[in-house]
């Protein structure tokens, strides 16, 4: 069975519009083969109206089929030709979607590729500005590190301390509930205190960071972007790696690990909390069961890891701010886009970090 | 003038396109030392597309850059001809958190080893200028849009550029203060002999200060010489630009009002 030739109606404008691409819809749903319009009876026509004709072709064409407009009048043909559509209304068959599914595919490997190389020269870029070429006096200026620095690091201590205690306490509890079936409640300390520093500070405090600073610097840069103000950098002859991205990625380095390594004493603190009101185990026991079930390795382990998050942060968060091409609502997407994917390759490296150190010993 | 200057900026058989389609083609000029060059044409039509790529900011498709002989395509000839010139975009572009005389004296301060006290005079004197030291403390959001312009302009006069840019630095002002700006470029030409390459489609400007025009339609060069080149141009379209004066933009504009008023009442 073919579609039916659908009449359009005597005004093709705001008020059918909405009419016509319903029954538009309609009639895709049901026929199949070349759906026909019929402009025969068509007075007034708008650009609204002749919208719900180009959606019609849209839908059509997505569907594989074909629209054709029947008994268009010439002053119809002037409308399309005034409207800039007339191009548009000459049908032709898109392409395949199996070709379009393989583009596809193709399209986002290659951006895939390529966003990974200009990562990796941002990332090198910025070490090299943070840590060579100080040296030479070309580097980036203490002045604006320590104004990062104080942004990034001191403003984050209430939250990382609050969340990690949190932590250490929700920690205690349920590692209490199954030691104490063996009679191995002082336990608690040593996988408190384990966990917290080679696992649970680093990563808590980079999630922390990349929710609170990476969406910061990505919305910053973004919006020097839109107003054209990193162009203006580049005309001063300023090179916006140096001059923006490293002293936000030196902060970063900086600020993680000390914030992991306060992550760490207030999770260990939290434990100690449940363990002395909660189960009964001293100070001092608790203290001593914490102390020789940690070793430095685990501190280093810790450190090492929140450095590596840092990078990552501070890579991913300044490259999306850096890479925004377009206007403002492009800032609120780069935004998203550097938590969720700073997030995403921060638990990514920490379980890559984690089998190394675990085979490693 | 008797002997040609020499070059400053030249500009060969230049292309550029965002992504696929060609907007600029074929833009082809040269700028002699001292000289106030005009770019003009229609909205849209490239200009500021033209000044990006004339810094290294968009790379060309086809052609060239060279400032005092060297091109911009070598990282050390666009690192000299940066330090060497001054750009004023068409909004501004002050960084907006830092201070207005924070945003001037960056250049000074990044590629300068000055004591603060030289720094802190010239950025005083450049901001003078164009009339904004009582304004030196605010961040670019606490003033207005023609004083942002203004600033930008003494932020690319502070490190005593050889040639300054300028995209469209009067569009937006009101006319007494667009005329001082016209004033200070011819004055920086006369007294300082900088060159500057100004875009601007105000014909009121082009006349008074330009030395040569080059007019631009759809990326492509329409007609380039002296104000009275352009007027007597073969080119019908040129000479509808060139000549529609400021007296008749002005009746338009009253036309547009009358019609406003007379749809309120
Ligand atoms: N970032 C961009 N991406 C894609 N196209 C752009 C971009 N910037 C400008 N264009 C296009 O390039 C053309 C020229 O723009 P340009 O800004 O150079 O014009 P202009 O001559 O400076 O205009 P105006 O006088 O209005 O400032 C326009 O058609 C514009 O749509
Ligand atoms: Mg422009």
């Amino acid at each position: 069975m073919s579609a039916p030739i659908l009449a359009m109606p005597e005004r093709l404008d705001r008020t059918s519009a909405l009419a016509v691409h319903e029954s538009i819809l309609a009639a895709l749903e049901t026929g199949e083969g070349d759906l026909r319009l019929d402009f025969g009876g068509v007075g007034r026509a708008d650009a609204i109206g002749v919208a719900a004709i180009l959606e019609a072709f849209r839908e059509t064409r997505r569907r594989g089929r074909r629209l054709r407009l029947l008994n268009v009048a010439e002053r119809h043909r002037r409308l399309f030709a005034f409207l800039r559509v007339d191009g548009v209304l000459a049908d032709e068959p898109g392409p395949a979607p199996r070709e379009r599914l393989l583009g596809r595919i193709g399209g986002w490997w290659m951006g895939v590729r390529h966003s990974a190389v200009e990562h990796a020269a941002l990332h090198v870029d910025a070490v090299l500005y943070t840590f060579v070429a100080p040296f030479r006096g070309r580097g980036l200026k203490a002045a604006h590190f320590w104004h990062q620095l104080t942004g990034i690091g001191a403003g984050a201590v209430g939250i990382v301390a609050m969340v990690s205690f949190l932590i250490g306490l929700i920690m205690a509890l349920q590692a209490a509930l199954v030691l104490k079936d063996f009679g191995a409640v002082i336990y608690v300390a040593n996988m408190v205190g384990v966990t917290m520093t080679r696992e649970l500070g680093p990563l808590l405090t980079a999630v922390i960071l990349a929710a609170r600073t990476g969406s910061s610097i990505a919305a910053e840069l973004g919006t020097m972007v839109v107003t054209e103000e990193v162009d203006a950098l580049r005309v001063m002859d300023v090179e916006p790696r140096r001059f923006l991205v490293a002293p936000r990625f030196a902060a970063l380095a900086v600020a993680l690990p000390c914030l992991a390594t306060l992550s760490d004493a207030a999770g260990i603190a939290g434990g100690f909390a449940v363990a002395t009101v909660g189960l009964g185990i001293g100070f001092e026991h608790y203290w001593i069961q914490t102390v020789t079930g940690l070793h430095v390795s685990d501190l280093v382990t810790g450190l090492v890891k929140s450095f590596v998050f840092a990078n990552v942060i501070a890579i991913v968060s300044c490259h999306e701010g850096l890479a925004i091409r377009g206007g403002p609502e492009e800032v609120g997407r780069a935004t998203t886009r550097a938590v969720v994917t700073s997030i995403i390759l921060v638990i990514v490296s920490d379980f890559v970090f984690t089998t190394l150190f675990y085979f490693l010993g | 003038m008797d002997s040609d200057p020499p070059t400053i900026l030249e500009v060969r058989d230049l292309s550029v396109g965002y992504g696929g389609t060609a907007i600029v083609r074929g833009v082809d000029f040269a700028m002699g030392e001292g000289e106030i060059f005009v770019i003009m044409g229609p909205s849209g039509c490239g200009k500021t597309t033209v000044l990006k790529t004339i810094l290294g900011l968009i790379p060309p498709v086809r052609g060239d850059v060279a400032f005092r002989g060297r091109s911009i395509r070598d990282p050390e000839g666009l690192s000299l001809f940066r330090r060497s010139s001054g750009m004023v975009f068409q909004q501004g572009a002050l960084l907006n958190s830092a201070s207005i005389e924070e945003n001037v004296s960056l250049p000074l301060t990044e590629h300068t080893v000055f004591p603060p006290g030289i720094v802190r005079e010239t950025v005083r004197m450049k901001l003078a200028q164009v009339g904004l030291l009582a304004f030196a403390g605010r961040r670019p959001g606490e003033i207005s849009g023609g004083m942002r312009k203004r600033a930008g302009i003494a932020r690319a006069l502070a490190i005593e550029p050889e040639l300054l840019l300028f995209d469209e630095p009067t569009g937006g002002l009101d006319p007494i203060t667009a005329d001082g700006i016209d004033n200070l470029i011819l004055r920086l030409r006369d007294e300082l002999g900088m060159s500057m390459l100004v875009v601007t489609h105000e014909l009121a400007s082009v006349f008074k200060i330009a030395d040569r025009i080059l007019m631009l339609r759809d990326g492509q060069v329409a007609a380039l010489g002296d104000r009275d080149d352009l007027r007597r141009s073969g080119d019908e379209g040129v000479r509808g630009f060139v000549n529609r004066q400021a007296g008749s933009e002005a009746g338009a504009a009253d036309g547009f009002l009358a019609e406003v008023e007379g749809g309120g009442a």
